[in-house]
């Protein structure tokens, strides 16, 4: 074969791989250039707290343990967004199986697709390998507050068997300045009237720190009007764990196709489960 | 069959490992009695002589084992899911070449994460085809690869650490099984401007890992690829 035929070949070959595109030079499954939006939490909480300020009721759909269910999760955004009513979304953690970075973009764009801002606590599967670090260039700290109008969110991160005591988890110290802030913040003017804790894993789950579960409560009680959003157990378990009017809402994975949307008023709450 | 030629061929490895330190010691004076012995007796000579070439036999046997073991290329790549830039070596065999085995070691530099990492590969390829152009070319159309990648950190476990219940993930973080197919184009440089290589290399390959392909097969909603991995790479050949 003549130097004109192998011209010809080493340019078709370049041609190819310079058509697969150069973003898919993957330095490994667990180091990934991302690609989008990064740091969501700073933008989102500022989104809902402006939307929030001063609507009457508020809503938001919690969907929790993607976990590789992207077909499931992409019609539960869809409905989401059909709906119109939503504020928006708060996922309960386990975005991903194994803690890759390509997983929690998968789970992002798909939360991206919604139009809607939205938040997300860590979960223990999203913490494999170097996942907490992943989630945390992503979305933030996985222990965050926020307030949408008179709603006060405390997101914490409580996948304690994941850090194997390296880390506070639950952090105490967080919940109690959160805690005296939102004191301060009621002396000034009474505006919070009710808080909703999010978490992966809750008090009794093999994830959490049983030890210090009953103190985990004696904190929590502290805050005002509160119940607990909760997924992990890929399950629905609506209850009242330490038999004090605390609903800890648990729900199932999107694997199973459904979700819960819950409509804050000043008043009271509705809470739903959708099956889809 | 194959037994008694196994044995066969074992048998003066293990008799050569038994006696080498005599076998060496007797080498030297063993010229000086064949010089001294070449006056004596012609019956002798040729019994001093053989028994010496036997010797010679085996130790060549044994040189030409060891030889085999020298990597004879050497690789540098770009990406590929086993590092930023990874440098291997490896051993090209088979009657026609076509089997290669590399190791490799991979740099990933920090990215999100708070530090580096480097990582191991083992990598076997098979070389169906071959094809020369001219007579400086060669063009391998498709190769097959098969390879196991470690991500040096104990932020990555092989096996779950003791905390968790038995079997609460049942996998492993720290090891990846990749699959992948390429195209390489090779250049046979000439005899007389060798300096180290005796052929250059050019490949890219596409892979995937076991975790991508799990989650694809889970949902058909992910794009083939973003599963899908590219790597470019240049091999030496020596030898």
């Amino acid at each position: 074969m003549n130097r004109h035929t192998i011209k010809h070949t080493v340019i078709g070959m370049l041609t190819v791989f310079f058509m697969s595109g150069c973003d898919m030079f993957e330095y490994h499954p667990y180091s990934t250039k991302f690609e989008g939006r990064t740091n969501i939490h700073a933008t989102s909480i500022e989104q809902i707290e402006r939307l929030c300020k001063d609507k009457e009721e508020i809503t938001f759909a919690f969907i929790t343990d993607t976990q590789g269910s992207n077909t499931n999760m992409q019609d539960a955004i869809r409905l989401i967004r059909e709906r119109g009513d939503i504020d928006f979304i708060v996922h309960g953690g386990d975005q991903t199986d194994f803690g890759l970075p390509k997983e929690f973009m998968w789970c992002r764009d798909q939360l991206e697709a919604s139009g809607l801002p939205y938040v997300s606590v860590i979960g223990n599967h999203d913490c494999l390998g170097n996942g907490e670090h992943t989630f945390e260039y992503i979305y933030g700290t996985p222990n965050f507050t926020f307030n949408a109008g008179y709603i006060h969110f405390v997101c914490l991160n409580t996948v304690a068997l994941e850090y194997d005591y390296s880390h506070p988890v639950p952090d105490f110290n967080f919940i109690e300045q959160d805690i005296e802030t939102l004191k301060g913040l009621n002396a000034e003017k009474d505006s919070i009237k009710r808080t909703i804790a999010v978490m992966h894993s809750r008090p009794g789950d093999e994830q959490f720190n049983n030890n210090v579960a009953k103190v985990f409560n004696l904190y929590m009680t502290q805050y005002p009007g509160l119940f607990c959003v909760n997924g992990h157990n890929h399950c629905d378990d609506v209850s009242d764990i330490f038999s004090n009017g605390i609903i800890y809402y648990g729900c199932t994975n999107i694997k199973e196709r459904a979700y819960y949307v819950f409509k804050i008023r000043k008043d009271g709450y509705d809470f739903e489960k959708i099956d889809f | 069959m194959t037994l008694r030629r196994l044995i066969s061929k074992l048998l003066p490895a293990i008799l050569l490992f038994t006696s080498l330190g005599t076998a060496n010691a007797q080498t030297d004076t063993l010229a000086i009695t064949a010089d001294s012995a070449q006056t004596a007796c012609g019956d002798s000579i040729t019994d001093v002589q053989r028994k010496y070439r036997n010797y010679e036999k085996r130790t060549n046997w044994y040189k030409k084992q060891w030889a085999a073991l020298i990597p004879n290329r050497f690789s540098l790549q770009y990406a590929g899911d086993i590092g930023m830039v990874s440098a291997g070596i490896g051993w090209c065999y088979g009657k026609r070449g076509q089997w290669g085995t590399h190791v490799f070691l991979g740099y990933l530099p920090k990215n999100h994460t708070p530090s580096s990492y480097w990582s191991f590969t083992v990598k076997q390829v098979y070389t169906p085809w071959s094809l020369p152009i001219g007579k400086k070319w060669t063009i391998e159309p498709l190769y097959g690869t098969l390879f196991l990648n470690s991500i040096l950190s104990d932020e990555f476990w092989t096996k779950e650490p003791d905390r968790y219940p038995k079997g609460y993930y049942g996998f492993s973080s720290r090891i990846r099984f990749h699959l992948g197919i390429g195209q390489k184009v090779t250049f046979l440089v000439p005899a007389h401007k060798r300096f180290l290589a005796k052929k250059i290399s050019l490949y890219y390959e596409v892979s995937t890992c076991d975790l991508y392909v799990r989650q694809r097969i889970l949902s058909k909603t992910i794009p083939l690829k973003d599963i899908i991995c590219l790597a470019v790479g240049v091999q030496y050949t020596i030898l």
